[in-house]
């Protein structure tokens, strides 16, 4: 182990800490963009509150739509913390350290949401303390209530914890701060002086919350796959459901992923830090998992349309070639047949250009099929749909819902930004640490060790 | 046979209750009595009508016997006084009772008859079937209140999990003292 | 009518109060008149006669008989929660009876007041082949005794009671539609806006309520306790002219259908060959049906209606 010359380590932080509160042209019309679409879906809420779910298109058969399909979507998304911080930190893969917090900034922001669509789907949202009062435990959707709140703290207790550090830096460092900044700093720092003892309280902190959290991480989603495997329904009575929506979910967290680390590339200029090899090593990830999430899908789809059981039939024959049909193909082949295609070539995987584009078209596979696991199972209940009125049988979401479901999904985006701006992207003492202890190459950076290449864009 | 009960009579309470108000003048009035004996299979029923004026007992008069049921009267038997007044009839004893005491009321009734005006008498028969004929099924989790594996189970779970985290924020705390600026001010 | 349930001495309303009280538990000769409904004479009323009556908690008073009329007990909350002691409610359809007339929906909209594009028991036309005859089948709510809703309830709003009676109440449920979803038998309807109130004093807790719709809550067929109380049908059996539809308590061992007609329950269960909708999901339906043989219908001109979304 060679230490870091001091001279590099304090160009890595300037470089690193560039990104703190600094305003990027391009950052703040996203933000004024994706906060007018926020303040349309607040409108279309009170809309919504005030008129009730009439305003929605979900009526007696379909009671659950766009809501449910994207708090399965966010809740899913929330796993990639889990993913990046235990898993890749069990398989010792040390290429994860710098993504890190991007992984943990998503993961809050969509727990967040999570916690927040079924609010959205409420009949009665001001009754939502009755869960407290006159809470079931019996209920899985008190189950779920109580995992996301708890993933949801875990999840901030595992973003903070390697904030420490690096608020400490930032505490030390920028002098030139507003006053209430520095004061929070020296708050959320924690009198951290890199002593041996906090070192390693920090570790082990960082430790056990590793491995409180994969199992937590799994509970939330397989808890919302329970609420539609728990009910007797054709197409949702599957013992499956669990392990669908975690790989499911892993893989969309994964799209995401390389989706965020894309923009942060260049928009934060951060080519050194967020290099080839992470896209390449995510782009493995996102291979396998869609190429086990491919088998599941056989294995949801293809075990009952063998036997085509009476009622399963008319939900299967709705996505096999009814009016779901373009929507299901679509997330077979364009969401994963053509990414695993794709991505099973090395110069594929080693191209950022194809890993994105390979984790669009997973990331909206992922999305529409959240959709189809809900929406076309309403559809084709037991008994059968007769005389229905106008609107009942079939389901078209309104504007409303457009509009609520487009402000969340924008919602999500603008809160991982803004979780982006008071604190580096990048874990920077982790990053330093790691490069000390094993090289730039392990973890995935480039160059930095070579002042020359520096230059060009630091502060 | 599972009822091997002895005889079981039940008695008639009868007069205050039940009469008709108007006496019509072609018709009679009347009053029945009753008495129930039971055998292996069946309660045997042994009515005899008397008119109220003459104290005589009355021939020809079609009766009717009913168990009462929370929404309507169950016909069980049915038959014609002879000569002395007397009706004999017979029903299964396996009438399930209406209360948890296990009695039932049977109801003899005298209707849209030509000779004697519509009169009904009742009695109360201790049912020797088990009441609730079905024990309760608890409801599991199906219940308001959760089974006790379940709440332990999930307070167990739910509660490790917090107390880890509540671990995880003390070695936070414990990194502040363990800060040198902490530890000069405990010291002073 | 040959029923011995109508009475046309006038003293209705003393009987129905007095039910209220009192769930058929009578030890008296005098109340054996008077719980027998109607039997009692109208002008029977002696001031110092004193009577014992059941009340709803199971305890006997003695009251004076001239309040028999008078007395109404308090239903409380924990007594709609348990359900009315003693009874476990059933329901019997006839699909050999069943024309198809729709009048049961009818007799039911209306005592609960509900708009005719709401349905707590829906007639549907069934076909279980194209080669079997169609036939009517009315489906109100199973009362499950094992209620895929209630499992899944977050807040107890829905519950089932120790009479069988799957019940709402509209005061605390929160609108997650959960329990539509756990259903498979599409039996819950949820308000979508607000609904129209009508004008009305209920006397009983949210959950025995006559009308139970509230914006952003859950209804269903609740089998009419308010009715069962006062010993009387729910709205759709004395709706049907078919005789289709029994109720009846399992208790008892006896169901009763428009005409007044009762009969034994495991009887008329064994006569008719009876069946449970959906009973292979083990939701352990209250409500039986007996198969649609010897139909007093046409059945050729049931015209069957496909699933709706296919449109």
């Amino acid at each position: 182990m060679q230490k870091l010359n001091p001279e590099i380590k304090d160009r890595i932080e300037n470089e690193l800490l560039v990104t703190v509160g600094r305003r990027y042209r391009q950052e703040t019309l996203w933000v004024i963009l994706l906060g007018l679409i926020c303040v349309g879906g607040t409108v279309a809420w009170i809309i919504q509150l005030r008129k009730g779910l009439g305003v929605t298109a979900m009526r007696d058969y379909v009671s659950w739509g766009l809501y449910i399909s994207l708090l399965f979507f966010f809740v899913g998304v929330s796993l990639i913390g889990a993913l990046v911080s235990c898993v890749l930190r069990m398989s010792g893969a040390k290429w994860r350290y710098p993504l890190i917090r991007i992984a943990e900034a998503v993961t809050l922001s969509a727990i967040f949401f999570a916690g927040f669509m079924p609010v959205l789907d409420m009949g009665r949202p001001e009754r939502l303390y009755f869960l407290i009062t006159h809470g079931r435990i019996q209920s899985p959707i008190l189950w779920d209530v109580v995992a996301i709140a708890t993933y949801f703290i875990g999840s901030l207790i595992y973003f903070y914890l390697p904030l420490i550090p690096d608020v400490a830096i930032m505490r030390d460092r920028i002098t030139d701060a507003p006053k209430w900044r520095k004061k929070a700093w020296t708050w959320l720092a924690m009198g951290w002086e890199d002593n041996l003892l906090q070192r390693r309280l920090l570790k082990k902190a960082m430790l056990i919350l590793c491995i409180v959290i994969l199992p937590v991480a799994i509970s939330v989603h397989t808890i919302s796959a329970w609420l539609i495997a728990f009910t007797l329904r054709p197409g949702w009575n599957s013992t499956i459901m669990g392990p669908y929506f975690v790989f499911g979910a892993l893989m969309a967290g994964t799209a995401i992923m390389i989706l965020i680390i894309a923009k942060l590339r260049h928009g934060y200029r951060l080519e050194h830090y967020l290099t080839n090899k992470h896209f390449n090593n995510l782009a493995k990830i996102l291979l396998a998992l869609t190429s086990f999430y491919l088998y599941l899908n056989i294995n949801k789809y293809g075990v009952p349309a063998f036997k085509m059981a009476k009622e399963e039939k008319a939900v299967l024959q709705d996505l096999f070639y009814g009016h779901n049909s373009f929507f299901f193909w679509f997330t077979q082949i364009v969401g994963l047949v053509i990414p695993i295609i794709l991505l099973s070539f090395q110069k594929i995987r080693h191209s950022i250009k194809w890993v994105v584009a390979s984790a669009v078209m997973v990331l909206l596979g992922a999305l529409i099929n959240r959709y189809l696991i809900v929406v076309p199972n309403m559809l084709h209940p037991f008994a059968p749909i007769q005389h229905a009125q106008p609107g009942y049988a079939t389901y078209h979401p309104t504007l409303i819902e457009w509009t609520i479901t487009a402000s969340s999904l924008a919602g999500f985006v603008l809160l991982i930004i803004l979780l982006f701006k008071p604190f580096p992207v990048i874990t920077m003492w982790e990053v330093t640490e790691e490069i000390e202890k094993r090289g730039e190459k392990e973890i995935g950076v480039e160059d930095i060790l070579n002042p020359q290449t520096i230059t060009g864009h630091a502060i | 046979m599972r009822y091997n009960n002895k005889y079981i009579v039940a008695f008639l309470s009868l007069l205050l209750a039940i009469t008709s108000v108007v006496a019509q003048d072609e018709k009679i009035n009347g009053t029945i009595s009753l008495q129930i004996n039971s055998n292996d299979s069946m309660n045997v029923i042994t009515a005899t009508v008397i008119n109220n004026a003459t104290k005589q007992p009355v021939k020809d008069i079609e009766v009717t016997f009913y168990v009462q049921r929370t929404f309507g009267l169950m016909k069980v038997a049915n038959g014609t006084s002879d000569t002395t007044g007397t009706i004999t009839a017979e029903f299964p004893i396996a009438i399930q009772g209406s209360n948890v005491k296990g009695y039932y009321t049977l109801l003899a009734k005298v209707e849209e008859n030509e000779k004697m005006n519509d009169t009904t008498f009742s009695s109360n028969i201790k049912s020797p079937l088990r009441f609730p004929p079905d024990k309760p099924i608890p409801p599991s989790i199906a219940g308001s209140h959760a089974p006790w594996w379940l709440a332990i189970t999930f307070t167990l779970v739910v509660g490790i999990v917090w107390l880890l985290f509540v671990y995880v924020l003390y070695l936070v705390y414990r990194i502040k003292k363990a800060s040198s600026k902490s530890k000069l001010l405990s010291n002073n | 009518m040959s029923c011995g349930n109508n009475c046309s001495c006038g003293g209705n309303d003393s009987r129905r109060d007095f039910l209220k009280s009192s769930v058929a538990t009578i030890t008296t000769g005098i109340l054996g008149g008077s719980l027998l409904n109607s039997f009692t004479s109208c002008n029977e009323k002696k001031e110092d006669e004193k009577v014992n009556v059941l009340t709803h908690d199971g305890k006997l008073v003695a009251i004076d008989k001239s309040q028999v009329a008078n007395f109404k007990p308090h239903i409380s909350e924990e007594d709609v929660r348990k359900g009315i002691p003693g009874k476990k409610f059933v329901m019997v359809i006839d699909l050999a009876k069943c024309d198809g007339c729709g009048k049961c929906t009818k007799a039911c909209n209306k005592m609960h007041y509900l708009p005719s594009n709401k349905e707590w028991i829906e007639v549907l036309e069934m076909q279980d082949s194209p080669e079997m005859a169609p036939y009517y089948f009315p489906k109100p709510c199973m009362h499950c005794d094992n209620p895929p809703c209630t499992k899944v309830c977050p807040v107890d709003a829905t519950f089932k009671r120790e009479d069988g009676i799957v019940a709402i109440d509209n005061e605390r449920c929160i609108g997650c539609r959960f329990c539509m979803a756990a259903c498979p038998y599409s039996v819950r309807l949820f308000n979508w806006t607000e609904p129209v109130k009508p004008n009305i004093v209920e006397t009983t807790p949210p959950p025995e309520h006559v009308f139970q719709s509230k914006k952003g809550c859950v209804e269903k067929c609740d089998f009419c306790p308010h009715m069962a109380r006062e010993g009387k049908l729910p709205a759709c059996v004395t709706g049907c002219p078919m005789n289709a539809i029994w109720f009846g308590d399992a208790n008892e061992d006896a169901v009763t259908c428009y005409d007044g007609t009762t009969t034994k329950l495991s009887q008329l269960l064994e006569d008719g060959a009876a069946y449970r909708f959906l009973d292979e999901l083990g939701t352990e339906p209250r409500v039986y049906y007996l198969p649609p043989t010897n139909r007093t219908y046409n059945a050729k001109e049931i015209k069957i209606e496909t699933n709706d979304s296919e449109k």
